[in-house]
């Protein structure tokens, strides 16, 4: 036995435990469905642990982190005896007594007192011992008279105190947590965690599981980390802990990237948002609206005071005589800021083949202050009068803090300021 | 390293836990409570000796002390050992649903609820014995064998809770079972020599439409359960050897399989129900 903690052993010995469940929303419930089904397996699985080892040894406090899902709460269910794994084995040496949830174990028709006794009995002592340590149960969880009250009526934390209260004055040898800590008034958690204090100093293994850092490192003397069933790494709790975190960063990290890649998109690409918006006959339209540097690198959005190319895609299916190709610029808030088009920059579009193609409006300084502004794109024919493609507001253009020293309003008003002068 | 825990827990007090739930809530709210427990019985014995005693004319054996009269005690000698078997047979399978919330959240070994039941229905079996023998003492038939009443009714419970075990294993996971149990105990009730005498089958002009009804009756293990409650309540005697050492193989045989059975299935049990 390779104890990490002295040469005590394992209060709790996990061997490549994998733990399946089969995720049962219509599971045969009756012996017709069961002969209809035959053959067809409809049962779909789900690997909630898999192949998880390791040991927690005895009168350590021993943490188990992860993030929800991580299959922790699982495991300790099987510690805990209520599951039993699918694949390998745990092996428990000692009395185990366990906080899972709410109210844990309690029949909600007896009362707090006669579930006293039922706990204590489904842990295997003896009535007398119940009896003499019933007492002390009410005093600590403070729930006074209402010990003689069904446990139905208990409000939410008199549930856990209660059972927080029976689990502890059982004298476990191992006891297992989860995350009920949390629940309770500043003053009960304080009880709580005197009384576990207590609890390790006379030997008790206690098994705590929370996605918590912080509580975890403070407390724990040994941590598991798993990750969507899988141990990840167990040892020392500040290295397995800051493995944990840089993790989650990693992960948060992604999240962002994708979801900050995924407004990109929309802004590089035209979205099919609402057809109410979009108008024309169609014989040439706007596809997309990109931005792009004066050397024509592609970028993600537009910067304040900076020069910036908007190109716009487009597509004609017919032979286009000399269109107008022109662009609305809006601020979010709907105020609309400006309407370019090329006929009134004096410059002549030439017959446009069918196929595809782009058209170039150069900005040499964009005076939008930062904020988001919309693109409204339309193509007309040479005399302004009929619209093959007008889309009214379908492109984001986001402005981001650039050369610009200006920061109050939409626009940047080129201005030169003067010193005071005095007329005195 | 141990592999085990060094004391096996002791389940005593869960299991008297669990049997003192089932007797508080079966009088719940009755005005009448453990009254009941004897009216039940003798409510049961009036009506079936009125439909075979009076309207069927069942003959009941002659008794011990010569006195063949009331078919009724017959009929409730049988019918503590049918009321018990029964009880533990049906009942395990609402005992083992009825513990599964708690046990989805603690650890205990299920078997302990219906341990906790039938020693419930024991307790119920304990008030019939008492009537029963209150009536054989006021009929004058009474003899040492009586005592050999409860050993036969551990052997018959002991039998039951094997049935039990199986029967509840399997309603986990398929409730049809509650209804085809239901079915097969009216019908073993009539496969039981408990309203006829086991002498009836034996008459040469019986009708059986080609059934072995004979045999149904007489390879019935619940039968000699029943037989022998005859023997030592109603014919005062000791039961043959053999029949004493069939109903000790009955009372092996089927808890052993059945906690096999059980055992293997309470952890598919836990996620099932």
């Amino acid at each position: 036995m390779d104890g990490t903690i002295g040469n005590r052993g394992a209060a709790i010995s996990i061997k490549g435990v994998s733990k399946r469940f089969s995720i049962a929303a219509d599971r045969p419930a009756s012996l017709k469905e069961a002969m209809l089904r035959r053959g067809r397996s409809s049962e779909q699985e789900f690997w909630a642990l898999r192949d998880v080892s390791f040991d927690i040894p005895k009168g350590s406090f021993f943490g188990i982190i992860g993030h929800n899902g991580s299959g922790k709460s699982t495991l300790l269910r099987l510690c805990a005896g209520i599951h039993a794994p699918t694949t390998g084995s745990i092996s428990v040496d000692g009395r185990v007594s366990a906080l899972l949830e709410l109210g844990s174990g309690f029949h909600p028709d007896l009362t707090g007192r006669e579930n006293v006794f039922l706990n204590g009995a489904m842990l295997g002592l003896p009535k007398k011992q119940m009896a003499s340590a019933i007492d002390e149960i009410a005093e600590f969880s403070g729930i006074g008279s209402f010990i003689d009250s069904p446990v139905k009526i208990y409000s939410s934390g008199m549930h856990v105190r209660l059972g927080f209260a029976i689990a502890v004055h059982v004298e476990p040898e191992i006891l297992l947590v989860d995350e009920v800590l949390a629940v309770g008034d500043e003053e009960f958690q304080r009880k709580c965690f005197d009384h576990i204090y207590a609890l390790r100093r006379k030997g008790t293994t206690i098994v705590l599981v929370s996605h918590d850092a912080g509580t975890m490192e403070t407390l724990c003397d040994e941590v598991a980390w798993l990750d969507h069933g899988v141990l990840q790494q167990v040892g020392r709790p500040t290295p397995t802990i800051e493995a944990y975190l840089n993790r989650v960063n990693e992960q948060e990290n992604e999240r962002l990237s994708d979801e900050r890649e995924a407004e990109i998109d929309q802004v590089a690409s035209t979205i099919e948002v609402d057809d109410a918006t979009r108008r024309g006959t169609g014989e040439i339209r706007i596809t997309k609206v990109t931005f792009h540097e004066v050397d024509g690198t592609p970028r993600q959005s537009a910067s304040s005071g900076d020069p910036l190319i908007v190109r716009l895609w487009y597509e004609a299916a017919s032979r286009v005589r000399h269109p107008v190709f022109g662009i609305g610029l809006y601020h979010e808030n709907g105020t609309h800021l400006s309407g370019p088009n090329n006929k009134l920059a004096g410059v002549e579009q030439p017959v446009i083949e069918p196929g595809s193609g782009f058209v170039d409006v150069e900005i040499d300084r964009l005076v939008l202050l930062p904020g988001l502004y919309f693109l409204t794109t339309g193509v007309y024919s040479a005399d302004v009068l009929h619209c093959f493609d007008s889309w009214d507001r379908a492109h984001k253009m986001p402005v981001q803090p650039g050369s610009s020293s200006e920061r109050y309003g939409m626009i940047e008003l080129s201005t030169r300021w003067r010193t005071a002068r005095s007329t005195s | 390293m141990t592999l085990l825990p060094k004391l096996a827990p002791n389940y005593g007090p869960l299991i008297v836990n669990f049997a003192q739930r089932e007797m508080r809530a079966r009088y719940k709210r009755s005005l009448l409570g453990w009254l009941w427990s004897l009216l039940n019985p003798l409510s049961t014995v009036l009506i079936y000796s009125l439909v075979f005693g009076v309207f069927l004319r069942t003959t009941p054996p002659v008794t011990s002390n010569g006195k063949a009269e009331l078919f009724a005690i017959y009929l409730f000698t049988g019918l503590v050992v049918w009321n018990f078997f029964a009880a533990i047979v049906n009942g395990s399978m609402d005992w083992l649903v009825g513990v599964m919330d708690l046990r989805k959240k603690v650890f205990f070994p299920t078997e302990t609820a219906i341990l906790g039941g039938a020693l419930s229905a024991a307790v119920q079996s304990a008030f019939e014995i008492f009537v029963l023998f209150l009536l054989m003492m006021g009929l004058g038939n009474l003899s040492w064998t009586f005592l050999l009443l409860p050993v036969v009714l551990l052997a018959t419970g002991s039998f039951a809770l094997g049935i039990g075990m199986f029967v509840a294993g399997m309603n986990a996971r398929y409730r049809d079972i509650r209804y085809l149990v239901g079915i097969a105990l009216s019908l073993q009730f009539f496969l039981v020599p408990i309203v006829y005498p086991i002498g009836l089958l034996d008459q040469p002009d019986l009708e059986t439409y080609g059934l072995p009804a004979k045999q149904l009756v007489e390879w019935n293990p619940v039968s000699e359960f029943v037989q022998a409650a005859h023997d030592v309540v109603y014919f005062l005697e000791v039961p043959s050897p053999q029949r004493v050492l069939t109903m000790l193989a009955y009372a092996i045989i089927s808890p052993t399989l059945g906690i096999m059975f059980f055992r293997r299935r309470s952890m598919a049990i836990s996620e099932e129900l």
